[in-house]
């Protein structure tokens, strides 16, 4: 232990600086790793306390074939006559648009409306659910039908509230508050009784959902397997406080996205500690050669390396860990827009205890694992050689990084290979995806280190084209001195640059494919209850009425509907049955079909057209069936062809639109799309349905309860273009952190390098370099580096595109072009080069500020 | 028995794209307690014949015993003990641990060979060098010669039977210098320590009992033994 704290420690507390830098590389690489971790407890734990405040002390819930209206309510006598339950709370519940007005008096006396939309968790239920919370007195007149008015509504529903629903706009005022059930939706919901809540949700007497209390003593394993036997094969039996498995998918695909990119900053941070310990080791190379000579042992000098980077780790580790919160806190926010819209649950951001034990030894574990390679090489070095200042040469390093460099693009384009292998004939086989996942990664971290490597050969040809400038030409000099330390800096500049460049021309590509889509297919104007990209499990819909109103419009030719329905109950079994009325949704010309063909004629007999994706997990073909799940049982439907696109969890099926009502029953649209008569502009129509929309609502209070969107093509691809943007927000948030950490591993390793070449920048200020000019070599260096991270980043960023083109569909269902944004390296590579001058900033004054004589005796 | 020996040592090294021949088969005894002083030109291979000595490399041909065992037969933790308990260096540049105190510096062989009861002795030998009052200080704030005694001191406090100095006076002006090899000479004597001791200093060679030069690879007995 006393050695420990004599060679590691204390050389720790005499060199505060590298100790700083190293702790901040650690936490910067560990806080992108811990963020993940706390996203995915977050959204478990959101979840959690959401589902367990409102199933109460049940232990089990039915749910239905379908999320709106799958439950016969002939299924609650089933259930309840099962050995072992003790009650069944039948219940309605659905996420419906909420709009609080709030009104401020101005100056002149006038009267301003300041409106609030958000979404609240709408339940309906009856005398039975004092079993989910304390008995409140329920009568049977209490659940009743009287109207519009709720049972109650959370602390967070305020002012003037108006509900959208499948009926229309409903004012929920003068509802009783309840402070009660405070994780129900951080108080944004509102209690029905179920009639009323059947017939808000356009529900008929079906039901969402049947909560099951068990007699005491059961065993809640048998009677799970007794219900499902009960209920039937349609219905799902889930915990009944288990997430929807919507919120399940949301974790399943896109965290592994953030975990790699997490993993990847703490790969970072652990070559930054690499360098740091590497540059201590090499400084220390002298007092490593004398510890020998006086007879250390090599297990003794290893554990003083080791001791040293274990404190820098931990302490790294738990800063890491906080910072991780930070890092975490705009993806729960992103998440939980998508799980409020789908589902009525908040996310919030959960840090627990077990955050900061992660940290701390991710922290610990990645700066002992960074420390080893130098440390053997340490242990490696000639004792004697050093003591008789004989140094190593560093002959053969080009030749090494050349090497490394042939190595990693013959793994790059294996990686291609593996990516194309897996794309081939949409990627229908099972194995096809995993394969792509793989490919994409080998792609991805191979070109990373294929950058690392290039970046000495990259900077070689400057000293030919480096000005007749000093400070330039000793800056690239420099660099190529330490290639080793080169690449890290070019590696995480690099990796910021391509995280930048792919998700800006994986959006575009995306946004050129819809705009293509909408463009091209749509005849006529939309209009819709819920914003454009909206999920489709919103329980909001357009009132029968408006649709009559809508379809009798002068400059209407047709108004066409279209459904969709999210079934199953598991991940593995979501399925998004959709049905249009629109002839463009499956046409037989179709660009994207990839099994099979589409008869229009055969398909509006009762044939389905299946995507990759539910192709893939079922393993159905054109010709084969495919079992759909609907209130009334199983169904089977012959699949005419597959084709590209996704749906929710990717799985889906489009149906014909009568074959959708027979099934699912007939349901209030949530959008329509109204045909333009012939000789009739988008712009007409479009005041015209703006007219029968808000010719009774001529207020803007009135206004302001009810809202509708309508949308010319225009405007839908402009809504479409923003969704995505709010989508890609969060890979944008990790792509700052990369670039902090980037900032970190320049600045480490110029400050360290120019440590060690404290001598050198005596000898050069004695020769005469002025202050400037020391200053101006350090600066070159970071922007040499930063130039030269861009161009390779742009060109690994470019090559992994192209393979997250060709693995998206494999995963997301849709397939999108080839759509690099070179413009967009212009924002994010001036932004990379400026991160890498402004960490030059600190080490360039030091070097300015060398005292000449110290300097020179430093050793 | 002599208590070091070589016999035909040969040690190459590569400088750049260069093979140096330091050693060109040495041969060499010396008993428990004689003081020999090794003299040579820069680059002749004195530094060289020390680090085998001391077990901080092997020859490429030959042998190197040191208590009759040969050092090149040690495994790499054998040799490191034989440096702690057995052999003490003390070099030109000092290289004291900058971090350390004197005291902590001094103590260091014996930390590095767990032994217990060391503060005595380390007290012992930095009163014995006359740097105690300075046994709380760093490196830094020594002079030459105070740093010098310090790595005296951390050489003998193992009580080794060898000592291998390399230039102890090079970096020292001459009137420091002197103090320092008189002190030198004084410990060995006390303690029958063998001392091999690499010299440019004409004042160093005439304390020895023996002279030795070496050149181009060879060793020859000045002193005519």
């Amino acid at each position: 232990m006393r050695l420990l704290r004599l060679l590691s420690w204390r050389p720790l507390r005499k060199r505060p600086l590298r100790a700083l830098l190293a702790i901040v590389a650690v936490a910067a690489g560990t806080a992108m790793a811990v963020s993940i971790f706390v996203v995915r407890s977050s959204v478990s734990t959101s979840v959690h306390e959401f589902g367990r405040e409102l199933a109460g002390p049940t232990e089990l819930r039915v749910v239905g074939a379908m999320r709106r209206g799958g439950l016969q309510p002939e299924v609650v006598d089933k259930i309840e006559a099962t050995d072992g339950v003790a009650a069944a709370v039948p219940a309605v519940q659905g996420v419906v648009d909420l709009n609080m007005l709030e009104r401020y008096e101005l100056e002149d006396g006038s009267t301003s409306l300041a409106m609030h939309d958000t979404w609240a968790f709408l339940l309906g239920v009856d005398c039975r659910a004092e079993v989910l919370v304390e008995p409140f007195g329920c009568t049977g007149d209490l659940v009743a039908d009287h109207g519009d008015v709720p049972l109650a509504v959370g602390s967070a529903v305020t002012g003037e509230a108006y509900l959208q629903t499948a009926t229309g706009s409903v004012n929920i005022t003068s509802a009783p508050v309840v402070d009660s059930l405070p994780s129900l939706g951080d108080g944004r919901f509102v209690v029905y009784p179920l009639p009323a809540a059947q017939r808000l949700l356009a529900r008929d007497e079906q039901l969402d959902a049947v909560y099951v209390l068990p007699e005491d003593g059961t065993d809640i394993a048998a009677l799970r397997h007794r219900l499902e036997e009960v209920v039937g094969p349609q219905n799902g039996v889930l915990a009944s406080d288990e997430g929807p498995p919507e919120i399940q998918l949301l974790l399943i695909s896109a965290l592994p996205m953030f975990t790699l990119i997490g993993l990847f900053g703490l790969a970072i941070g652990a070559l930054l500690v690499y360098n740091t310990i590497t540059l201590s080791l090499e400084e220390r190379r002298r007092e490593i050669a004398v510890l020998g000579a006086l007879g250390g042992t090599r297990r003794a000098l290893a554990w003083t390396v080791l001791g040293e980077a274990a404190v820098l780790g931990g302490v790294g580790g738990i800063l890491g860990a906080v910072g991780g919160r930070f890092v975490a806190a705009p993806i729960v926010h992103s998440f939980s827009g998508f799980a409020l819209s789908t589902s009525g649950i908040p996310i919030d951001l959960h840090v627990g205890g077990s955050s900061l034990v992660l940290g701390f030894v991710a922290g610990v574990a990645v700066a002992v694992a960074a420390a080893a390679v130098p440390m053997r090489r340490a242990l490696r070095a000639d004792v004697a050689g050093e003591l008789s200042n004989r140094g190593a040469g560093s002959n053969g390093r080009h030749a090494n990084f050349r090497r490394r460099a042939i190595v990693c693009e013959v793994v790059s384009l294996v990686g291609l290979g593996i990516v194309v292998l897996a794309s081939r004939n949409g990627g229908l086989a099972k194995w096809q995806p995993p394969i792509g996942g793989l490919g994409f990664a080998v792609v991805a971290v191979s070109l990373l280190l294929l950058g690392g490597n290039l970046a000495p050969l990259a900077i070689r040809p400057l000293t030919r084209l480096v000005p007749d400038s000093p400070a330039g030409r000793l800056a690239v000099a420099n660099l190529l001195r330490a290639p080793g330390r080169t690449a890290i800096m070019v590696v995480s500049l690099a990796g910021a640059t391509a995280t930048a460049f792919v998700t800006a021309g994986y959006g575009a590509g995306i946004k050129a494919s819809l705009r293509d889509e909408i463009l091209t297919n749509m005849d006529g104007v939309s209009v819709s209850a819920v914003r454009s990209g909206t999920n489709a499990n919103l329980d909001i819909a357009l009132p029968p009425e408006l649709v009559e109103r809508l379809a009798s419009l002068e400059g209407a030719a047709e108004v066409r509907r279209g459904v969709t329905d999210l079934t199953g109950s598991h991940p593995r079994d979501l399925v998004m049955v959709s049905a249009w009325q629109d002839p463009w949704a499956i046409k037989e010309d179709s660009d994207k079909v990839v099994a099979g063909h589409i008869d229009r004629e055969a398909f509006d007999r009762g044939e389905a057209v299946i995507n990759t994706l539910m192709a893939r997990d079922t393993g159905a073909r054109p010709g084969d069936t495919v079992a759909l799940r609907t209130p009334r049982g199983m169904v089977d439907v012959k699949v005419q062809a597959v084709i590209e696109g996704g749906g929710l969890g990717g799985r889906e099926a489009i149906i014909p639109y009568n074959m959708h009502e027979r099934l699912y029953g007939g349901q209030p649209p949530r959008s329509l799309n109204i045909k333009l008569k012939p000789g009739v502009s988008f712009e007409e129509l479009e005041r015209q349905i703006f007219d029968a929309l808000y010719r009774d609502q001529t207020d803007a209070e009135s206004l302001s309860r009810s809202s509708y969107f309508v949308s010319t093509p225009d405007t839908l691809v402009r809504d479409a273009e923003d969704n995505v943007r709010y989508t890609l927000l969060p890979f944008m948030a990790l792509q700052r952190g990369l670039l902090v950490v980037s900032f970190v591993a320049v600045l480490s390793t110029l400050l360290l390098v120019g440590v060690q070449r404290r001598r050198e920048m005596g000898m050069l200020a004695a020769v005469g370099m002025t202050p400037w000019r020391l200053a101006q070599m350090v600066l070159a260096e970071a922007a040499v580096v930063g130039l030269v991270a861009v161009a390779l980043g742009a060109v690994g960023g470019a090559v992994t595109l192209w393979a997250l083109v060709q693995v998206g569909p494999l995963v997301v269902g849709f397939a999108n072009p080839f759509h690099p944004e070179w413009l967009s390296l212009i924002t994010s590579g001036g932004i990379v080069v400026v991160v890498a001058l402004a960490a030059a900033a600190w080490p360039a004054r030091r070097a300015a500020r060398t005292e000449v004589i110290p300097a020179l005796r430093y050793e | 028995m002599a208590l070091l020996e070589m016999r035909g040592v040969v040690k190459r090294y590569r400088r750049g794209d260069e093979d140096v021949l330091a050693l060109a088969g040495v041969d060499l005894e010396v008993p428990p307690g004689e003081l020999v002083a090794l003299v040579g030109p820069s680059g002749s291979g004195k530094s060289t014949l020390l680090h085998l000595a001391g077990g901080l490399d092997v020859p490429d041909a030959g042998q190197v015993l040191v208590g009759g065992r040969d050092l090149a037969g040690l495994s790499i933790t054998e040799r490191a003990r034989a440096r702690r308990r057995e052999i003490g260096f003390v070099f030109q540049f000092f290289h004291l641990l900058p971090t350390l105190t004197v005291a902590e510096n001094v103590e260091l062989p014996l930390l590095l060979d767990r032994q217990r009861g060391r503060q005595a002795r380390v007290d012992e030998l930095l009163a014995r060098v006359g740097i105690d009052h300075r046994a709380g200080h760093l490196p830094a704030e020594l002079s030459g010669g105070e740093m010098q005694r310090a790595a005296i001191a951390r050489a003998l406090v193992a009580r080794p039977e060898l000592l291998l100095a390399d230039e102890p006076t090079g970096n020292l002006d001459s009137a420091t210098g002197a103090e320092v090899l008189k002190l030198l000479a004084e410990v060995v004597a006390e303690a029958g320590t063998a001392l091999v001791m690499v010299t440019h200093d004409e004042a160093a060679a005439a304390l020895a009992d023996r002279v030795l030069h070496l050149r181009d690879g060879h060793l020859i007995d000045a002193s005519g033994g």
